[in-house]
């Protein structure tokens, strides 16, 4: 399903070209659950963000079910997430102005699926991650493990065929931490949906399919 | 198991709706935004408040003056005659020298000739137009579907409950009143009998009725005594002008025939006291009638020494223009318009600036928010459209404020008749000038910020800021 292929970034300064991803090759199969671990700094969320087309590689190549993505523009790019991935990130992101329901349905939002659609959707959302009581609430008024279910809700909400989950469980308490871990676990199993997550927690990472490990940019085997 | 596929989502909508229902998510978060940030919202308020009302307040005073309104509505046709000048040529003697033979003895011949200087001006002599000129040149022009002779301002002071009340008048033609268009409140305009009769009939203006005779039901057939010529019936009332124009503006209105010879024609054969209007049959007609104009006075006799006779022609904005600039021989209404609206303009960009400063600081606080949406497949016309639309709506409360401060303002000014005897109206092209100008104010304050925004780069955005 993901294809990377001699996978580079360096960001560059005047004088400096600091390495971030040094020649990743990798293949992600479809309905795979996979994590990514390795010590801060290492690349995680670099790579993370190259395969859920947030940011674009210096050198290689990224190809979601066969198609490559190389060179498109950010608003073809922009359709793309829209359609076929979902983003689960560590401090949550919800909009805070926006009541529950309407950030769980911002994806739909982007695709143009009617109110009504969206709706029902959204809420469908909700109550698999449990918070269906709660969709009239405002972020600020739920505990953290609320937050993430809602951001779960969100990254599912489109269906989508990927979900990228940027260390979900690294604000949350161990118990919280493991009912979110379920969410997931359950999405990959019973959806299918292939789920690619960064953590830093051993335990979490166990749970998963396929552990791929980093080191100052290079894969690790 | 669901399909978690794109092909599941069956219902989507058309281009309008999706605007409609992204527009109702902007809505919601601006109004979060303008609420979360109170200190924010009151000086972005406050600046564009203030901003629009001196800007709407401009545009009131501009079209007001300069408007289609009554009585000018037909402004765009109407030519103003308001000054007439000869002019004298300098002249130079030429001494020629020949011999002749005079009894057989050769003798200088001397001649002296006066050659005139075609353009180098010796002597000036300006007025206003003579009746005689209006009469028998102007009146019987080709190209004017109507004309009108007056004589505007005339200053007279009268005395009711025996306190001194000074108003200006025009003593006017029939013809005046089918050029300008008088809203009548009561009665009408007076006849040609009239005229030719020399009744002793008046036109009040609304508010010099309520200062001659106080509030009253009616004045029709009411007299204001005007010293030694009488009592004059009032037989029309007409609405408040909302413009300086001397020819329009007056407090009363007699018939012409009141004026004297000596105010009506000077000894100087073509000058006089008199504005003459002409009024084309289209806007497009109006050159045809300057060029009529340069045809008649090029014809006009040569009479005390003078060499050119110039007939000075003005439109309404060149008449409002030679307030501040210009002189009789000059039309400046165009160049007085530019400066206007550069100095509007100007008015315009520091506090753009300044809220587009304002703007930038504050959407990059929301830079997660940004690449969160991003994220989720917002397009950049997506983050543009949000950002100006939540420019627009603060703009528009601004607006709306706004609009209040400059009614408010207009009524004191009228009330403390900073302007004259002219009347500020907060009219429809007023209030279509004024949303105008938020829209615009709003586009260019908020499109830079948005902008900026819109092109962030997704992974950094949600790396920065907080939501």
């Amino acid at each position: 399903m993901i294809e990377l292929k001699n996978l580079s970034k360096s960001y560059y300064t005047d004088v400096l070209e600091t390495v971030a991803l040094n020649d990743i090759s990798l293949s992600i199969g479809a309905g795979e659950f996979v994590s990514i671990m390795g010590p801060s700094g290492c690349g995680k969320s670099t790579l993370l963000n190259m395969i859920g087309l947030l940011d674009s590689p210096t050198r290689g190549h990224v190809s979601i079910n066969g198609v490559n993505l190389e060179n498109r523009k950010e608003n073809d790019l922009a359709k793309f997430r829209n359609e076929n991935l979902g983003f689960i990130f560590q401090s949550f992101h919800l909009i805070s102005d926006l009541s529950v329901i309407d950030n769980v349905e911002l994806p739909l939002l982007y695709r143009g699926v009617g109110a009504k659609e969206r709706k029902r959707l959204s809420e469908e959302a909700l109550e698999k991650v449990g918070l269906l009581n709660r969709k009239n609430h405002y972020p600020n008024q739920l505990s953290g493990g609320q937050r993430q279910r809602v951001a779960i809700a969100r990254a599912i909400v489109g269906k989508p065929a990927l979900v990228m989950a940027d260390e979900p469980t690294g604000n949350l308490d161990s118990v919280l931490g493991n009912e979110v871990m379920q969410l997931l676990l359950d999405l990959n199993e019973q959806e299918k949906v292939t789920v690619v997550m960064v953590t830093h927690d051993e335990s979490m990472a166990r749970k998963t399919h396929r552990v791929i490990r980093l080191y100052d940019g290079s894969l690790v085997n | 198991m669901d399909n978690y596929h794109i092909a599941s989502l069956s219902v989507v909508n058309c281009p309008s709706s999706i605007e409609k229902n992204m527009l109702k998510n902007y809505f919601k978060i601006a109004i979060k935004v303008l609420r979360r940030n109170k200190l924010y919202t009151f000086i972005s308020l406050f600046g564009i408040s203030f901003t629009l009302m001196v800007l709407m307040l401009a545009s009131a005073v501009l079209e007001n003056e300069l408007g289609a309104n009554p009585p000018l509505s037909k402004k765009d046709r109407i030519l103003f005659l308001p000054s007439f000048s000869g002019q004298g040529f300098e002249r130079e003697k030429v001494t020629a020298y020949d011999t002749t033979e005079v009894d057989g003895v050769m003798k200088i011949d001397t001649t002296v000739t006066t050659r005139v200087i075609e353009g180098k001006v010796a002597s000036n002599s300006s007025s206003s137009l003579s009746y005689k000129l209006y009469k028998d040149k102007l009146s019987k022009m080709k190209t004017p579907e109507l004309s009108s002779v007056f004589v505007d301002y005339a200053p007279l002071d009268v005395y009711p409950q025996g306190q001194k009340l000074t108003l200006n008048g025009n003593l006017t033609d029939a013809n005046y009143w089918k050029i300008f268009d008088f809203r009548f409140k009561e009665g009408g305009p007076f006849t040609r009998e009239a005229i030719d009769n020399q009744a002793n009939v008046i036109i009040l203006r609304e508010s010099a009725a309520l200062k001659y005779f106080g509030k009253q039901a009616s004045y029709l057939g009411k007299e204001l005594v005007w010293g030694l010529k009488g009592p004059f019936k009032v037989v029309g009332i007409v609405k408040d002008a909302s413009t300086s124009n001397r020819s329009v503006m007056a407090d009363f209105f007699v018939p012409i025939s009141w004026a004297g010879e000596s105010e009506l024609n000077y000894n100087q054969e073509y000058l006089g006291s008199c504005v003459v209007a002409l009024l084309a049959k289209e806007p497009s007609d109006v050159s045809r009638m300057e060029e009529e104009l340069r045809t008649l006075e090029s014809s006009l006799e040569k009479r005390n020494d003078f060499d050119r006779y110039i007939i000075h022609e003005k439109n309404a904005a060149d008449i409002y223009a030679w307030q501040f600039m210009g002189t009789q021989a000059t039309r400046e209404g165009g160049n007085f318009l530019k400066i206007v609206f550069g100095v509007l303009a100007f008015f315009l960009v520091i506090p753009i600036l300044n809220l587009v400063n304002l703007n930038v600081t504050r959407i990059f606080e929301r830079s997660s928010e940004i690449g969160v949406r991003k994220a989720f497949g917002a397009k950049t016309s997506n983050l543009l459209v949000q950002f100006l639309f939540e420019n627009l709506i603060i703009t528009f409360l601004g607006g709306i404020i706004g609009i209040i401060l400059t009614v408010l303002l207009m009524n004191a000014l009228n009330h403390a008749e900073v302007f004259g005897t002219s009347r500020l109206t907060f009219n429809f092209p007023v209030l279509f000038i004024s949303i105008f100008i938020t829209f615009v104010f709003g586009i260019l304050s908020g499109f830079l910020p948005a902008w900026r925004i819109s092109q962030t780069p997704v992974a950094g955005a949600l790396k920065t800021g907080k939501l």
